[in-house]
């Protein structure tokens, strides 16, 4: 007596054997645990006690995390140029400074310098101009 | 709407009788068919719609009084099933789920000849004295495998049972109708 053999015979099983509720029950039995989680669904989401996250938007909430991560571990190159910027134009202001304060030096410097020569010059040429009349002078005395 | 309007609308091959057959018992056909096909949907509705047809057919040579509409469909749609299992296993190799493959791979086409024919009316006439005789949760489990084909997982979860329990069990209930058998013959 195989299996197969038992399927086979079990074909012509006594019509009186097989009246039962065999199937009956199965189904409602699925019907029922059906109804039972989707009852029990509701229940859970009334109470608002517990929201079932579908994997899907589980999925898209990480992928936007990492994203976010990923922009705060590598910021975006515009903020580092116009850092660079704003150093290279203070630096620039730095030495535009400098050279402005050197150029006032030597300036002052080349106007001291003349002023002196100036004075000086004058000073020579108020001698020779003082001498040439001693000479007049005494050349009407001595006349 | 009670059996008897139903036989009777039936009898009088009044389409009505079978529009009410067909809305109240698909599901269960669906089911069974489905258990014995697999996921052969086009087998299992082509199944299912000569079930309706052969019960129309011989809705006349129905004893109702022994067995209800229903029973009478579920052994139609049943064996029409396997019947159409072993037309499909000849012409493709696919392999069907679960336990039912070892099974249904084995299922041999028994009206072969006369003399096969009477043997296997006597071995029916034995297998109904050995199944009438079981205590109601063993003849469950023997109805619910050879007759429906359910695996031991569907069978476990509708019988409250592990499914290694109803494993050993079977298999117990197996010897016991070969031992039977011999006895018997």
């Amino acid at each position: 007596m195989t299996e197969q053999m038992l399927v086979d015979l079990m074909g012509g099983l006594d019509i009186s054997l097989l009246e039962n509720q065999y199937i009956e029950n199965d189904l409602l039995q699925q019907k029922q645990k059906a109804k039972r989680h989707l009852f029990s669904r509701k229940r859970a989401l009334r109470r608002g006690r517990k929201f079932e996250m579908a994997d899907s938007l589980r999925t898209t909430i990480n992928e936007q995390r990492e994203l976010i991560d990923n922009v705060i571990a590598n910021p975006m190159e515009d903020e580092s140029i116009v850092e660079k910027i704003d150093m290279k134009v203070n630096s620039v202001k730095k030495k535009v400074n400098k050279a402005v304060t050197i150029i006032s030096g030597i300036v002052a410097m080349i106007v001291v310098t003349v002023s002196v020569i100036g004075v000086l010059i004058k000073k020579k040429s108020m001698a020779k101009l003082m001498e040439k009349r001693a000479q007049s002078a005494c050349k009407l005395v001595n006349g | 709407m009670t059996e008897e309007d139903i036989v009777s609308l039936v009898l009088k091959k009044n389409e009505l009788g079978l529009t009410i057959i067909a809305e109240k018992y698909e599901k269960l056909l669906v089911y069974i068919a489905a258990q014995i096909l697999g996921n052969r949907t086009r087998d299992i509705e082509e199944c299912v719609n000569d079930t309706y047809l052969k019960f129309w057919k011989n809705a006349s040579n129905y004893d109702y009084t022994r067995a209800s509409i229903p029973t009478y469909l579920k052994v139609i749609v049943r064996n029409t099933a396997i019947n159409r299992l072993r037309d499909l296993k000849r012409h493709e190799d696919k392999t069907h789920a679960e336990d039912v493959f070892t099974l249904e791979s084995e299922i041999s086409d028994s009206t072969q000849n006369i003399e096969n024919q009477l043997v296997r009316k006597e071995n029916m006439n034995r297998l109904n004295r050995v199944i009438s005789n079981l205590p109601e949760k063993d003849r469950e489990l023997m109805i619910r495998k050879y007759f429906y084909l359910q695996s031991s997982k569907i069978i476990a979860n509708a019988m409250k049972m592990s499914v290694t329990a109803v494993d050993s069990r079977l298999s117990r209930l197996r010897t016991k109708v070969r031992n039977e058998f011999n006895a018997q013959s």
